[in-house]
């Protein structure tokens, strides 16, 4: 048995019993990263927390989701997963979120297009510079889970407010970052006076790493941004609420008042 | 000649002014001269033979003054220190009696200094106050046993965040007379048994007062608690460094701290105090001075008034109020208002029921942060806030105009209505939470034996330089005083009791106000934790509060005390 062949079995084992596509991009980084990772010294180990965690990730937006857009009426609702990237999450997401229509959004093309043809879901391609990024409709969630947390501080703001136009009123947008938990992970890093920190690398060593590095934004830093660049209520902080370490902000946009 | 003393103290006097006349009353007895403790006035029991000992303003301004014949058999025992207006009470009223003797050394050189004869009455060490166990378990690490007054607030608010890593009880309770134990004010049994719990006896002197705290002191170091003090010019035999710790009020702190490190130093001083105080003092040597003095004075007819003139003794409820509060704001709320308007409560239940939408068990407690223009940074509450299984809910106000943003109370109850955790934590914007904080008030939610369970849990709270949230609710004082405000977690349940928070605009400043009125009102088990736990924003000022009460008495009638 090859190699990949091995990794394939191993991948199946842990997939199937979630019901979900055991398939994995080779240009997926995420995947070596986590077998790479020194916590899982056994394949089989890797394997399962691919794919377990991308369900627990998938069970906790299925949890803010209702949270936020109210219990019993998730199903019709419109999400958009932004920075999807190979469907670690987005495979999950039938089953965590039935009714509920899911559009995953990517910058890498190849991403895009494996969740297209092999996750089956829809997608769309997304942008390098905020400024551009329009998805030509609105939705009830706007979810991007470890994406601010590779963001410069340049473009920090104006990524916020292009995810919030694509919130319709009354809905929400999610999204979590490297915060005060993730300090010593990052190697306990120097915070500037904003409450931010950024270093132009990240384990998408292919991406440009001034784009798309790693951050850490203390919550100070955070709603600053969010005053200046988007303006609404925070309908929620959780610190270290995702994989114990990145913390979560819920921003709602409010319905306009009528008459 | 005097054949016995009685130690006296009518109906309405200061409970810790009577046991302070116990301990006296134990040395003469020790002493081997007869004497009597008396509840009640001179005149119930004068004989013609009976020296009388009473402490002299508490005693004229409770049981009026007595007749000019027992006077003479009358002996003042001065526990006021020089540069307090109750001394100047005190030397007012003492001044006519037969004598005069004063617990602290610089009272007796200030007395002699106008020219009155006196003499020191010296504490020492009581088995009365001795609650030492053999096991010596001490669980709080620091212990405060003082009125309120702003300069002691302001202390306790600059040491507090030193404190916060430290298990405290700081008990705090209003200025004003105190006949009786409260959650705030120890007596006897209980107090003891907290000092004799205690490793640090934190000791602050009040308003321009340097003298030494004797009995306090004294009775912390009978059970084994070392005394960390500002300095005085009063303490000896106690020697700093050795029997005592002494240092700046900036200092406090890191000294408090300092010792809790080093355990076998605070035994070690702890100890040398407590040799001090047995062998070092001697209130047995001051006990027969006490009766020579007493033999001294010019035994008479006997005066027999045997029933207090109408309207003497004080009931509970007719006590005047606090000298000084700590409040929140710079004017006190209108007597008598009686909270929200008819407007109130009629979202909330309607938001009860539409709430929940999924109940997150991993969330324990929501915390509900709706801001105002002038509210501090969220981001620092945020950062305060970064623990497992807490959530905020925070609405800023933005995107609206000012004008047509809502005010705090109905705000807050929308994100009451849109979060699940049974426990709700009320702070605005800029308000921070110390670290240990909101473990320390989840135990305090826990049921009791009996299945009972706190509907409201606090800490005391810095706010600007000083300190609030110190007293407990009082539906009484709350009808004077705005002095609890946010800070508190308090227990879904109840909040949906009270209808959620006032919505009517006229409140909007007072919303939190309103929350503890009608908790008080509807008698909600609260509770204080004594500790100095969070930091409020400073949107309002700490500012001195006198009620028509405090005015300046005539000298001689004023039952202004404290411990």
């Amino acid at each position: 048995m090859t190699e990949a062949n091995h990794l394939e079995v191993l991948w199946a084992r842990a997939a199937t019993p979630l019901g979900v596509s055991p398939r994995i991009h080779p240009d997926d980084l995420l995947w070596p990263f986590i077998l790479g990772h020194p916590a899982f010294p056994d394949p089989v180990d890797a394997a399962n927390y691919y794919f377990s965690d991308g369900a627990e990730s998938a069970r906790k937006l299925a949890e803010l989701i209702e949270r936020h857009v109210g219990p019993g009426r998730t199903g019709g609702a419109r999400l958009l997963e932004f920075a999807s990237g190979y469907g670690m999450v987005t495979r999950h997401l039938p089953r965590a979120l039935p009714g509920v229509d899911v559009l995953s959004c990517d910058i890498h093309p190849a991403a895009v297009d494996f969740v297209r043809d092999q996750l089956g879901g829809k997608t769309m391609l997304s942008e390098h510079r905020p400024e551009d990024f329009d998805p030509h409709e609105t939705f009830d969630v706007v979810f991007a889970l470890s994406f601010f947390s590779h963001m410069p501080a340049a473009t920090f703001g104006p990524w916020l407010a292009a995810l919030y136009r694509a919130v319709r009123p009354g809905g929400v947008l999610a999204f979590t970052t490297h915060g005060l938990s993730s300090r010593a992970a990052l190697g306990d890093p120097p915070v500037n006076a904003d409450g931010f920190w950024f270093m132009p690398s990240s384990e998408q060593s292919d991406l440009d790493g001034g784009e798309y590095g790693s951050s850490l934004s203390t919550p100070d830093f955070v709603v600053r941004e969010l005053y200046r660049h988007v303006g609404a209520p925070l309908a929620e902080y959780r610190g270290g609420y995702w994989w114990e370490h990145q913390d979560l902000y819920v921003v709602a946009k409010p319905i306009p008042a009528t008459g | 000649m005097i054949e016995r003393i009685a130690f006296v103290s009518p109906p309405g006097c200061s409970a810790f002014m009577g046991e302070l006349l116990d301990v006296v009353a134990d040395s003469v007895q020790d002493a081997g001269f007869p004497v009597l403790r008396h509840g009640g006035t001179v005149t119930d029991i004068d004989d013609g033979v009976t020296g009388f000992v009473v402490v002299p303003h508490e005693y004229v301004a409770v049981a009026g003054r007595p007749p000019e014949a027992v006077l003479a058999r009358m002996i003042a025992l001065g526990v006021e220190h020089p540069g307090t207006a109750t001394f100047e009470a005190s030397l007012a009223t003492a001044y006519r009696f037969g004598a005069r003797v004063e617990i602290n050394a610089e009272s007796v050189t200030e007395v002699r200094h106008r020219g009155v004869a006196c003499e020191r009455f010296e504490l020492g060490y009581s088995p009365r106050w001795d609650r030492r166990r053999p096991d010596d378990r001490r669980d709080i690490d620091v212990v405060y046993l003082g009125t309120a007054d702003p300069r002691r607030l302001a202390l306790l608010a600059s040491i507090g965040p030193a404190l916060a890593r430290h298990r405290c009880e700081l008990f705090v309770p209003p200025h004003e007379p105190m006949t009786q134990a409260r959650p705030d004010f120890l007596l006897a049994e209980q107090k003891w048994d907290v000092l004799a719990r205690s490793r640090i006896l934190l000791n602050l002197h009040r308003d321009e007062s340097v003298a030494f705290e004797w009995v306090r002191c004294l009775e912390a170091i009978c059970n084994g608690a070392v005394v960390l003090t500002e300095a005085s010019p009063d303490f000896e035999p106690l020697v700093a460094g050795e029997s005592i710790v002494v240092g700046t009020a900036a200092r406090m702190g890191a000294l408090a701290d300092a010792l809790l490190r080093e355990p076998e130093r605070c035994e070690a001083i702890a100890a040398t105090a407590l040799e001090v105080a047995m062998h070092g003092l001697d209130p047995a040597g001051s006990a027969r001075r006490l009766v020579d003095i007493a033999k001294s004075l010019p035994a008479g007819p006997a005066v027999r008034i045997p029933l207090a003139p109408a309207g003497r003794q004080r009931e509970p409820d007719d006590q005047p109020m606090a000298v000084w509060i700590p409040t929140v704001r710079d004017c006190a709320p209108t007597p008598g208002r009686r909270g929200p308007a008819g407007s109130l409560a009629a979202t909330l239940p309607a938001a009860a029921a539409a709430r929940r939408p999924a109940v997150d068990p991993s969330v324990w407690l929501d915390v509900v942060c709706a801001g105002r223009p002038g509210d501090g940074p969220l981001g620092a509450t945020l950062e305060s806030l970064h623990r497992d299984g807490v959530s905020v809910h925070a609405d800023l106000g933005e995107g609206r105009e000012v004008r047509d943003t809502p005010g705090r109370g109905l705000r807050r109850n929308a994100l009451l209505a849109a979060s699940t955790a049974e426990l709700v934590l009320v702070i605005d914007p800029g308000d921070t939470v110390f670290p240990t904080t909101l473990q320390r008030i989840r135990e305090r939610f826990e049921p009791d034996a009996d299945g009972n369970r706190a509907d409201v849990v606090w800490t005391m709270a810095r706010l600007g330089t000083g300190l609030v949230n110190v007293l407990v609710p009082e539906p009484r004082r709350l009808c004077q005083f705005d002095y609890l405000t946010r800070g508190y977690v308090v227990h879904r349940d109840w909040l949906e009791r009270l209808g959620g928070f006032t919505e009517d605009p006229a409140l909007d400043d007072l919303v939190d106000h309103d929350f503890w009125l009608r908790s008080a009102r509807a008698d909600a088990r609260t509770v204080l934790i004594r500790e100095v736990g969070m930091q409020l924003w400073p949107q309002l000022r700490v500012e001195r509060v006198e009620t028509p009460q405090r005015r300046p008495r005539p000298a001689g009638t004023s039952i202004e005390s404290a411990s």
